[in-house]
C-alpha cells in the first residue's frame, strides 16, 4: 500500500496514543493476548518499557510491581525466564537486565550467578547455546555478549572467539544468518553488527558490502524489509536501521520516506504501529517504529543507542568511563 | 502479530462473540497452568504429556513445554529399542502438526532438530518433509536451515546440492535462498575453476524477471574469480573489458525498448554494475584507465535520479567512497 502524500492524523508521531496503548496493553490481563504470550512477556515489558522511555512516559508505568516480577523471574540456574512460569533463556536474561538498567535497578541482582550462566552457555567455537538445550544462533550471541556489557564483565568471556563465529556466518551478500551457511536476514545482521561492536571487532566485516545490501531492503513505499523480494515490515525499522547507525550508514537511506511509512503505520484512534498500515497494532511493532524514529532524531523522541538498544542516557550512565553511544 | 487486520476491531458489539472468546481465554489458561503446574512437578505421566501437545499444537512457541517433553523424552530413549523409536515418532509427528499450522516456529524447528539428533530416524523422510515444505514456501530460512542441518548429517555431495539449488532457481529465477545456497556451493564445487560463475552472470543478465539482489551474485561471482585463479593483470582486465561490453549493450538494449527513460529500475542493475566494473579496473589499472573515473561519476550521478531512495549511497560511491566490488578483489 503506498503511502499517501497527505498522511492525515498520522501526520506526526502520536506520543501521548502510543503511551495509552502501551500501558493499556500491560493492563489488559485477561484477554487471550496476555495468555498466549506468557513465554515471551519479558521481551514484551522490555519493548514496552523502552517505548515509552523513548516518548518520556516512563513513568506511566509501576516501576516496583514490574521490578519485583522480573526478580521473580530469575532461577536457579542464574538466568532469567519468559516469565515466573517459564524456564532460563539467553533471549529473556538480556530483556530481564535491560530492564533493570532502564529502572537502574541492576544492583538488585547477584551479577555473578548471571555471568556464570551466560558464560555457561558458550561452546568451543565461540557460539552460544539459547539454554541449556543447545539451540545455536547469531542472536544468542548478542544477548550473551549484552548481558556482559551491561554488568560490565566482558571479560567473562571469549568475544574474540564469539566474534570468530559470528564472522563464520558471513555470507556473499555481506549479511549473516542464524549459523554458519544459513542465508543473510536483517534481524540476525543486527544482531552479528551489534555483537560485533560489542566484541570490538567490526573490520571483520565488509561495511559497504554490507550497508548496500542492508539500504537495498528500503522499498517503494519507504519502510524496510528482511530480505530480498520480502514486503516491508515496520520492524525493520529497527533491525536494518540500527545497523546501518552502528555502522554510520544511516544516510544510505531515504530518511523521510521511512519516517512516513512508520507514521502511516500508527493506529490514529487506538494507538500503537503496525507491521502494514491498517493492520492491528501491537507492542513489538510500537516499540520498533519509536526506536527507528528515535534514531532518526525524530523531535521530541529519546534517543537510543543503537548497539544496547537502550536509550543513550541510560546506556551512559552504566559507562561513566565511556560516552555513550559507542556508534554514530 | 503479523498480519493481522486492524479492521474490524475485534470482539466490538457481539456478545455472542465476546462470550467465546472468553470461553477461548479460560480455556487456554487453564490448559497452560495444568500443564505448567504438573511439568514443573516432574510429572510426565501420558495424561499430562497429551495435555502439553494439545497446548503445543495451540502454541507452539511455549518453548518451556517443549524442555520437559525433553526430559522426559530422554528417559524413554535410555531405554532404546523399539521403545525409543517409537517415542520419537511421535514426537517428530508432533512437531509435524505444529509446524504445519506455524512452520516459522522457532522452538518447534530446534525440538526436531533435537530428535533427529537422537539418531533413531530416518533421514531421508525428513529431506523429504522438508523439500515439501520448501516447496510450500520457498523462502521459509527455517526450513532451508533444516535442509542444511540435515545435509550436514548425510554428508551430501555439494554437486547434489547445487543440482537442488539449481532446480530451485530454474523453477524460479528470484529464489534469493537458492542463490545465496548456490554461492556457498561453488566456492566448494569448482573451487579451482570458478569460471562457471560466468554463466550466471549472464542468465541473471538476460532474465527480465530477475530481482535487484541476485544481480549482487555475478559481482560476488567476479569477486571470486579473481581471487582464486590467479590470473595475471592483462587477463584480469580483459575480463573486466568483456563484462563492461555485455552491460553496455544491455544498456542499449533497455535504452532502445523505452527511449523516453521510463524504465528506471531496468537500467539500475546495469548501470551499477558497470559503475562498480569501471570501478575496480581503475583499480587493478589505475594508469590507463585515468578516463574512466568521469564515466563513473556520470553512472552514479544517474543512478541518484532513478533510484532516489538510495541518492545518499550513491553520493558517497561517486566520491569513491562507497565500494561494493572493489574491495577482496583487490
Amino acid at each position: 500500500m503506498a503511502v499517501p502524500k497527505d498522511l492525515g492524523l498520522r501526520a506526526e508521531l502520536l506520543t501521548a496514543k502510543h503511551a495509552a496503548f502501551i500501558k493499556n496493553f500491560a493492563e489488559s490481563t485477561s484477554n487471550f493476548e496476555y495468555f498466549a504470550t506468557e513465554h515471551f512477556r519479558m521481551s514484551g515489558v522490555y519493548w514496552g518499557l523502552t517505548a515509552m522511555c523513548l516518548v518520556g512516559h516512563l513513568e506511566d508505568m509501576d516501576e516496583d510491581e514490574i521490578v519485583s516480577w522480573v526478580l521473580q523471574s530469575q532461577h536457579e540456574n542464574g538466568g532469567f525466564g519468559g516469565s515466573p512460569r517459564h524456564d532460563s533463556h539467553l533471549l529473556y536474561t538480556l530483556s530481564a537486565l535491560q530492564i533493570l538498567a532502564l529502572y537502574e535497578k541492576l544492583h538488585l541482582i547477584d551479577t555473578e550467578k548471571v555471568i556464570s550462566y551466560v558464560a555457561g552457555l558458550q561452546q568451543p567455537d565461540g557460539s552460544f547455546s539459547g539454554d541449556e538445550w543447545g539451540e545455536i544462533d547469531t542472536r544468542f550471541t548478542y544477548c550473551a555478549l549484552l548481558c556482559c556489557a551491561l554488568l560490565q564483565r566482558q571479560e567473562a568471556v571469549d568475544s574474540v572467539q564469539a566474534a570468530r563465529y559470528i564472522a563464520s556466518c558471513r555470507n556473499f551478500d555481506g549479511g549473516f544468518g542464524a549459523r554458519p551457511g544459513m542465508e543473510s536476514h536483517s534481524g540476525q545482521v543486527f544482531t552479528c553488527v551489534g555483537a560485533l561492536a560489542l566484541a570490538d571487532s567490526l573490520h571483520l566485516l565488509d561495511r559497504d558490502l554490507l550497508c548496500w545490501w542492508l539500504c537495498e531492503r528500503q522499498t517503494e513505499t519507504g519502510g524496510l524489509n528482511g530480505r530480498p523480494e520480502k514486503r516491508e515490515d515496520v520492524c525493520y525499522s529497527w533491525w536494518c536501521l540500527s545497523a546501518l547507525s552502528i555502522l554510520g550508514r544511516l544516510h544510505w537511506i531515504s530518511q523521510d520516506a521511512l519516517t512516513r511509512y512508520i507514521l502511516f503505520c500508527q493506529d490514529e484512534e487506538e494507538g500503537g504501529i503496525s507491521d502494514h498500515p491498517e493492520d492491528m497494532a501491537d507492542v513489538f511493532h510500537t516499540f520498533f517504529g519509536i526506536a527507528g524514529l528515535s534514531l532518526m532524531g525524530y523531535p521530541g523522541l529519546e534517543r537510543i543507542d543503537p548497539t544496547f538498544a537502550l536509550p543513550v542516557r541510560v546506556v551512559r550512565k552504566l559507562r561513566p568511563a565511556k560516552s555513550a553511544p559507542i556508534s554514530t | 502479530m503479523h498480519g493481522r487486520p486492524r479492521y474490524p476491531r475485534p470482539n466490538t458489539g457481539d456478545p455472542q462473540k465476546l462470550q467465546a472468546a472468553e470461553q477461548r481465554v479460560q480455556l487456554y489458561s487453564r490448559l497452560t497452568s495444568t500443564v505448567l503446574k504438573r511439568l514443573q512437578a516432574g510429572q510426565y505421566d501420558k495424561e499430562t504429556l497429551d495435555l502439553a501437545a494439545r497446548l503445543l499444537e495451540q502454541n507452539p512457541e511455549v518453548y518451556t513445554v517443549w524442555n520437559h517433553r525433553k526430559r522426559a523424552l530422554l528417559a524413554t530413549l535410555s531405554k532404546g529399542g523399539d521403545t525409543a523409536a517409537e517415542a520419537v515418532k511421535a514426537e517428530l509427528a508432533l512437531t509435524q502438526r505444529a509446524l504445519e499450522k506455524h512452520p516459522k516456529s522457532y522452538a518447534t524447528w530446534h525440538h526436531r532438530r533435537w530428535l533427529v539428533a537422537q539418531h533413531v530416524t530416518s533421514l531421508q523422510q525428513e529431506v523429504d518433509l522438508v523439500n515439501r515444505l520448501l516447496e510450500a514456501d520457498e523462502r521459509n530460512f527455517h526450513g532451508w536451515g533444516y535442509r542444511q542441518f540435515l545435509m550436514e548429517l548425510m554428508q551430501a555431495a555439494p554437486e547434489d546440492e547445487e543440482a537442488y539449488a539449481a532446480a530451485k532457481i530454474d523453477h524460479n529465477f528470484s529464489n534469493y535462498s537458492a542463490w545465496h545456497l548456490k554461492t556457498r556451493l561453488l566456492k566448494k564445487v569448482h573451487h579451482q575453476s570458478p569460471t562457471v560463475t560466468l554463466d550466471d552472470l549472464i542468465s541473471a543478465k538476460s532474465s527480465a524477471a530477475a530481482a535487484a539482489e541476485e544481480r549482487l551474485v555475478p559481482f560476488w561471482a567476479l569477486r571470486q574469480e579473481l581471487e582464486l585463479t590467479g590470473k595475471n593483470k592483462e587477463e584480469i582486465v580483459s575480463l573486466l573489458q568483456q563484462e563492461v561490453a555485455v552491460c553496455k549493450d544491455i544498456l542499449e538494449l533497455e535504452d532502445t525498448a523505452a527511449p523516453d527513460g521510463k524504465a528506471a529500475s531496468s537500467i539500475k542493475w546495469p548501470s551499477l554494475t558497470l559503475a562498480q566494473l569501471h570501478e575496480l579496473l581503475c583499480s587493478v589499472a589505475p594508469s590507463s584507465f585515468d578516463n574512466e573515473q568521469t564515466d563513473v561519476r556520470l553512472l552514479y550521478r544517474q543512478l541518484q535520479d532513478i533510484d532516489q531512495l538510495r541518492a545518499g549511497f550513491y553520493t558517497d560511491a561517486s566520491k569513491g567512497s562507497a565500494k561494493i566490488l572493489v574491495q577482496s578483489a583487490t
